[in-house]
């Protein structure tokens, strides 16, 4: 075992080390890597191809042989330091015992000086920033001076910096998470389970800024939330080199575009409510001399507005329609709507109907002379449920459609996935956006036509399908990352900085003397740079026989 | 976003086939509307006048720009081009029948406009063939590919097309919000004053009254600075960029570090005396007029110069020697300018071939501070590396020889020790931590294994084991100065790594 100890921390073998892993490091500089292989076919033949993946080669960053030898490096690191710690430590100590003769002469600088005051070479050692631990004896003494002693300390940080840092890199690598987002303006995505558990990134405007005559963009910004569940964890713009940060998790911008294709969106199927349910939270706006009030409640409830004004909603429709004089829930498409009651003081001021697909129109249908606007804005519910299942579908072919028969490869982007999807294009469909499409989903095909809702059963659930046509959207790119190594490296980094500065500016100096018989035998070395020493330690021998003469 | 580039260049095509399709006209009539110009326009005055094409520049610098252009470009005067380049640019700003048949556009290759091979053309044949392709691309694309690659196509003739652009398409009056980095052309302006005076300048054109085109054109500049709020550059800005445009600053420097190289040469060979000291005063003058051509354009661009490999290399260049103007002056190794100078020159010669266009509008990623800290802290450390290189090959060259004006082998292998170690903590902290903090800001992840990443942390693993030789096995003489030699070789090789291999530092390119 101390054999395989003093192996790993050998001089030689960490040299060799860090050779071997320059040159392995170097090679992936030569040849592309992560790319598809059809790629190393084309520029390297089939063969070579073979030989460079059999090799890893194409991914050698990752290979098991790098990452060994990076984890044999950081062992050879941590041995070294710990053979050295021990002799840093004790430069650090008291010494245990004093100079001698022999001690002296075996130093890389020596003389000897007659006539010394002991106390009088300690203060010019002092002068000179050493830190000096004397001890008289009779007829003489000893002196041991240090200046520098961190800058032994340097290496050692250096060394740690540097298993610190592969650390950091070996722990992303298995535990983080990198995921490109694309979100389109004003939609969400749920970020991917490793991030976080009920993550909702929402991008609610995508602004690529340019510079009005050249045209040169200036910045990417995405106004951003993240919501945990339904409550708002963070929201931040979030621009390149500005990333958004949530409990580890960074959000960086990286690109935007626009996507032109075909929307449809799926939402589940609203089948209206059940005797006796609950109907969804209701979204209203009531506007009173002038001012907006945003009131939410349920069907049947009251709820103060504004000055003694009160809204009451008395009935939710979910597909209202007019059967006769009498609103019933009977219409095949959904029209949400709600009948309510405005009332001041108890005395009822207007009774009426607000849709919301019709945010301008409000009926007083009790004709009691109310001009109270009143608008449905949407139920909050349905809203979610609408948009946890909204997908956005882009058609990877060029407008107008390819012809009949053929098969269009779509981009399915849903909130948590994004993957293709293949269409099949049904015979008869043409470039007038007046017949259908064929939706494709778990091998099952639903006719879609181009005007109208389908249902769609969707992993035993009921979807409602619109088709929304040719649709140009706006969307940001963003990556999401998780690295838990990101902290290793940055105090890896920093030692590492610090460490080198240390290494490079402090030199540990160090000077041995010894009075004996009136004479002082003085002896001295430095860690690095020992020609300049040289020259200083003649310096300080002059100016402690200076102090003879005088 | 919203501004969609593929409605400017359709906005552009259509103002610019109101051009009359004129004839053909002549060299001598060119002349002739030269001289009118060139007599009748006070250029002094029009030269340091601002004008915004790509960033806000004087008209000199547009002038410039436009003339190298021109220049042996097979144009209507066959290459033998109009001394006066303020002149020329009005020449091309007022004259239709000089604007359509001067070859300004340079087009590169591209097979899907049927351009075989990259060439000069005019704007006739823009008009006519270029231009009808791309709107074409344009009005066709469907896909998201297809629109991406004729936007950029779009992009690239839009840059092109601002410099055909007639006097009342240039863009000369700034916003007048304060803080709003906005430029409008004359026909833009909704400012009747200035619509006059350009009427009037067109009318003293044709009638050749050369009075009263000086006196529209001045006219037309001062009205578009009364305009203007804050925005409108200052007097001191626009003079230092008239400056830096007649004083090659950084040529000189070139010139001033190539002969006190020879110099060195010579007293190293010769042992004349005064031959060194004057070298060392060439290379000083030449250190004080880079920094001069380095503040300068910092100045105009309003970042340190460290985008882009124009920048790069000329800051290079600058940190060598500034490293070698140190060891100079602090320890006496004038010998050590014989390789460094060199180095320095032939980095502005390398810098030399990458467009030196000012940038004042950076890509996002590049507006860091990191970055900034990353590129000067990594020169600085490369600049140590080359010195340490430098006293490396002085000692391989010396061999065994006593004589000489060179130091002895042991001293040559202390520099060169020297000068790596202090490189050292420089190469680590600037190329490799803060450009890990940069990249983690701006890509997500602090280390991508990209080309440069990955050749920069070979240099510094192979100086890691430099100085674990030297220091702990007593690797002296030959051996450390091979090595030495290759950290520099190995850091010229990261320099340039992104224009080999690619990758995240492409732009630089």
């Amino acid at each position: 075992m101390k054999r395989v100890i003093d192996f790993l921390g050998s001089m030689s073998f960490g040299l060799i080390l860090l050779l071997v892993i320059a040159f392995v490091s170097a090679i992936g500089a030569f040849i592309p890597q992560e790319r598809g292989e059809s790629f190393y076919v084309e520029k390297y033949g089939t063969q070579t191809a073979e030989l460079l993946h059999a090799l890893g080669l194409t991914n050698i960053y990752k290979s098991f042989y790098f990452v060994g030898l990076l984890i044999i490096l950081s062992l050879s690191l941590l041995t070294c330091v710990l053979k050295r710690t021990r002799f840093i430590i004790g430069i650090f100590r008291m010494p245990r015992g004093f100079p001698n003769k022999k001690t002296i002469s075996a130093m890389s600088e020596r003389a000897t000086i007659e006539g010394v005051d002991l106390a009088f070479a300690s203060e010019v050692l002092r002068r000179h920033r050493y830190s000096v631990i004397m001890m008289r004896k009779k007829g003489g003494g000893h002196i041991i001076a240090n200046r520098g002693r961190v800058g032994r300390v340097g290496s050692l940080v250096v060394h740690i910096s540097f298993v610190v840092i592969i650390l950091g890199g070996i722990i992303g690598g298995c535990l983080g998470h990198k995921h490109l987002l694309i979100i389109f303006e004003g939609e969400g995505v749920y970020l991917p389970e490793e991030l976080g558990h009920e993550l909702i990134l929402y991008a609610d405007k995508v602004e690529e800024i340019r510079d009005p005559n050249s045209g040169m963009i200036e910045d990417y910004i995405t106004t951003a939330r993240l919501l945990r569940g339904d409550e708002l964890a963070v929201e931040a713009q979030i621009e390149v080199n500005h990333p958004m940060e949530y409990k580890g998790i960074n959000i960086f911008q990286e690109h935007m575009g626009v996507e032109t294709g075909v929307a449809l969106f799926i939402q589940p199927q609203d089948e209206g409510l059940e005797e006796g349910e609950r109907s969804p939270l209701l979204n209203m706006e009531v506007i009173l001399r002038d001012k907006s009030h945003r009131i939410a409640l349920y069907e049947g409830e009251m709820e103060p507005v504004d000055g003694g004004y009160e809204l009451t909603i008395d009935r939710y429709y979910s597909h209202f329609i007019l059967v006769g004089k009498a609103p019933t829930n009977d219409n095949p498409q959904p029209n949400p709507a709600v009948s309510y009651t405005i009332s001041k003081n108890g005395e009822v001021l207007e009774r009426g109907y607000s849709f919301k697909a019709f945010a301008g129109f409000h009926t007083d249908h009790a004709d009691m002379g109310g001009d109270i606007p009143v608008h449905f804005i949407g139920t909050s519910s349905s809203e979610e449920a609408a948009q946890e299942n909204l997908h956005f579908f882009t058609l990877d072919t060029e407008f107008p459609f390819p012809g009949s028969g053929e098969r269009a490869v779509l981009h399915l982007i849903s909130r948590d996935k994004v993957e293709m999807e293949e269409v099949n294009l049904p015979p008869g469909s043409s470039t007038n956006a007046e017949e259908m499409l064929v939706l494709e989903v778990g091998g099952e095909q639903h006719p879609l036509p181009l005007r109208e809702d389908v249902l769609v059963e969707i992993d035993d659930e009921s979807y409602r399908v619109s088709f929304e046509g040719p649709r140009e959207a706006v969307f940001t790119g963003l990556t999401a990352v998780y690295d838990p190594g990101l902290w290793f490296f940055f105090v890896g980094g920093a030692m590492l900085s610090l460490g080198t500065v240390l290494v490079v500016l402090v030199n540990h100096k160090q000077v041995k003397a010894l009075v004996e018989e009136k004479l002082l035998y003085i002896g001295a070395g430095s860690h690095r740079a020992k020609d300049l020493f040289s020259g200083e330690f003649k310096k300080l021998c002059k100016e402690i026989t200076g102090g003879r003469e005088r | 976003m919203k501004r969609r580039i593929g409605s400017i260049i359709l906005l552009l095509s259509v103002l610019f086939l109101m051009f009359p399709s004129s004839s053909m006209a002549g060299k001598e009539k060119f002349e002739e509307d030269y001289e009118f110009i060139k007599n009748s326009v006070d250029t002094d005055a029009l030269i340091a006048k601002p004008i915004k094409v790509t960033r806000v520049e004087t008209l000199g610098t547009f002038a410039g720009s436009l003339y190298l252009l021109l220049k042996d470009k097979g144009n209507p005067k066959d290459g033998d081009l109009f001394e006066d380049r303020v002149a020329t640019t009005f020449l091309i700003a007022l004259d239709d029948e000089y604007r359509l048949q001067a070859k300004i556009a340079f087009l590169k290759k591209d097979l899907e406009l049927g351009i075989a091979e990259e060439r000069w053309v005019s704007y006739l044949e823009f008009q006519n063939v270029i231009i009808p392709k791309v709107t074409g691309k344009l009005q066709t694309a469907t896909s998201s590919n297809a629109r991406m690659r004729a936007d950029e196509m779009a992009y690239r003739i839009l840059e092109q097309l601002g410099m055909w652009a007639p006097l009342e398409n240039w863009f000369i009056i700034p916003s007048d919000v304060v803080g709003k980095d906005e430029w409008f052309s004359i026909s833009e302006s909704g400012d009747s004053q200035i619509k006059v005076l350009f009427t009037q300048v067109k009318e003293a054109y044709e009638s050749r009254d050369g009075p009263g085109l000086n006196k529209a054109l001045l006219a037309i500049f001062d009205r578009a600075e009364e305009l203007a709020s804050e925005n409108y550059p200052s007097t001191a800005k626009l003079k230092l960029e008239l400056l830096n445009n007649r004083f090659p600053a950084m040529t000189c420097a070139f010139y001033l570090y190539l002969v006190a190289s020879l110099l060195l040469f010579v007293w190293l060979v010769t042992r004349l005396k005064l031959v060194d000291r004057i070298a060392v005063v060439m290379a000083l003058a030449g250190f004080c007029l880079q920094t001069w051509s380095l503040v300068v354009r910092s100045i105009i661009s309003g970042h340190l110069p460290t985008t882009g490999m124009y920048e790069y290399l000329a800051l290079m260049s600058w940190t060598v020697v500034l490293l070698y103007l140190f060891f100079q002056f602090t320890f006496r190794y004038t010998f050590l300018g014989a390789i460094a100078l060199p180095i320095a020159f032939l980095l502005i010669v390398l810098a030399s071939l990458f467009p030196r266009d000012i940038q004042t509008q950076l890509i996002p990623a590049l507006q860091s501070w990191w970055l900034t800290i990353h590129v000067v802290l990594a020169s600085l450390g490369e600049a140590a590396f080359a010195v340490g290189f430098a006293a490396a090959l002085l000692y391989l060259i010396k061999g065994r020889r006593p004589e000489g004006k060179l130091p002895s082998r042991e001293r040559l292998d202390q520099i060169s020790y020297r000068a790596i170690g202090l490189g050292y903590p420089l190469f680590t902290i600037g190329a490799l931590v803060a450009g890990a903090i940069w990249a983690q800001q701006a890509w997500g992840t602090w280390w991508s294994w990209d080309p440069k990443e990955t050749s920069s942390l070979v240099v510094w693993l192979v100086a890691s084991v430099y100085l674990h030789a030297r220091l702990l096995r007593g690797w002296r003489g030959k051996k450390a100065a091979v090595l030495a030699i290759a950290i520099f070789v190995l850091s010229l090789f990261t320099l340039f790594s992104n224009l080999i291999f690619g990758g995240l530092h492409s732009y630089g390119t």
